[in-house]
């Protein structure tokens, strides 16, 4: 008992906190995990300059086949520009000293069902919505800090306003 | 015999060590220079002998404290902007923009939104040249545009392919070659012959037989995938129960 209760104070000590936080960092990392595990949504199709997709605590260099997930953030850096095909067939471009943010991504291949949701925090972002649009178009979404647009179809521009 | 002086003289020191200065016939409280003291309102301290003429310069008029300015109005200095473009055979989707509770519907070529930060939403309209000159560099690097080509299957089968496959796989693999890390949707279609489930398991079927032609071809299978969508997509729109050998195909995407 005696040692059983030295080993928690021990583990306590490497972690600097209460087993109820050990517990809560453990889902975290799950949570981690699974967000990392989560179907592709999309791939790098061309890059101008240089950008870095964000995931989690990863920074990883942009390169044209780099695979992009659900929850990534994309940031390009200046006369930089990356373009994506996710696999519905949107097509999103982000321009220079942007930043993107892919909230939310899913596809079913066979019902079309889906849903979108992007958020340019910063720069500029060409859309050209694919099948989820077409099929829902309740569920494709973007955003930057001052409005919300909801997807009828097709092509245009967002560009993120600055304070 | 006390040694230390009475006390009311250890509150006079204390008041001499405040003020610091002396109590002049002129009217105002002046320091060692001569100069008047002033308060924080910059206003010169009278002494017991004040009286209505002037005599320190200066003191009459109470200096203008500039106030301090009002902290400046947050706005957007860049408002966000919205612009709808034509795809390129000209057709134009819709977007609706909201901000807070105001929405506004773009349907127009080049119809754009204004949005700053606490203000209305702001209709503007653009045109080809002016979306040109302020969006070239986000333009040229738009992904290329995914492309679909359509192979068809002999009458009720889910593996022989007609004739003219062979010509519509080597126009494909000439678009690859330029693709940038291409990727491919085989998805395979019926006609609306038969139930949802097993026209689901056919079109299926479709698009795996043409995907391993793919992959015998030399395209890396991890780059395919597969899909069946039934009867829910009919290129030719008809009757359920209706054999059309125009249905009956497999779409293959090169993105």
């Amino acid at each position: 008992m005696k040692i059983h209760f030295f080993k928690m104070k021990y583990i306590q000590s490497l972690l600097g906190t209460k087993p109820i936080y050990f517990l809560l960092t453990s889902f975290a990392l799950m949570n981690f995990s699974c967000a990392v595990a989560a179907d592709a949504a999309g791939m790098v199709k061309t890059l101008k300059g240089a950008a870095t997709i964000e995931r989690g605590v990863s920074r990883l260099p942009v390169t044209v086949g780099a695979v992009v997930y659900p929850k990534d953030r994309i940031v390009t850096g200046p006369q930089s520009a990356v373009g994506l095909t996710l696999k519905d067939n949107t097509q999103l471009t982000l321009g220079a000293n942007g930043e993107m943010d892919l909230n939310k991504f899913s596809f079913n291949t066979t019902s079309h069902a889906g849903e979108l949701n992007s958020t340019v925090k910063r720069g500029s972002l060409s859309v050209i919505s694919g099948k989820v649009a077409k099929a829902n178009p309740n569920a494709v979404q973007f955003n930057t800090g001052t409005v919300t647009l909801g997807v009828r179809g097709t092509e245009f521009i967002i560009e993120a306003g600055e304070d | 015999m006390n040694r230390f002086p009475p006390s009311f003289l250890y509150s006079w020191l204390a008041a001499a060590a405040i003020f610091s200065g002396h109590a002049h016939a002129d009217g105002y409280w002046t320091d060692a220079q001569g100069q008047a003291i002033r308060s924080t309102d910059g206003e010169c301290i009278k002494s017991s002998f004040w009286t209505e003429l002037p005599r320190v310069p200066g003191c009459q008029v109470i200096p203008v404290v500039a106030p301090s300015p009002p902290p400046p109005v947050v706005k957007t200095a860049k408002p966000a902007r919205i612009v709808l473009l034509p795809d390129p055979t000209g057709k134009v989707g819709a977007v609706v923009v909201r901000e807070g509770k105001s929405e506004l519907l773009l349907n127009q070529a080049y119809a754009g939104v204004q949005a700053a930060l606490g203000s209305e939403l702001v209709r503007s309209m653009e045109t080809e040249a002016s979306v040109r000159a302020r969006y070239s560099d986000l333009l040229d690097a738009i992904s290329p545009r995914p492309v679909t080509f359509v192979v068809r299957f002999e009458t009720g089968s889910a593996t022989r392919l007609t004739a003219d496959a062979n010509r519509v796989l080597e126009d494909m693999q000439k678009v690859l070659r330029q693709w940038p890390a291409p990727q491919l949707m085989v998805v395979g279609h019926t006609d609306s012959v038969g139930t949802v489930q097993d026209n689901d398991a056919l079109s299926l079927r479709r698009a795996q037989t043409v995907s391993r032609f793919l992959a015998e071809r030399g395209i890396a299978v991890q780059n395919i995938e597969t899909a069946g969508r039934g009867e829910r997509e009919l290129l030719v729109v008809t009757k359920d129960g209706v054999a059309d050998a125009r249905n009956r195909r497999v779409e293959i995407t090169v993105r």
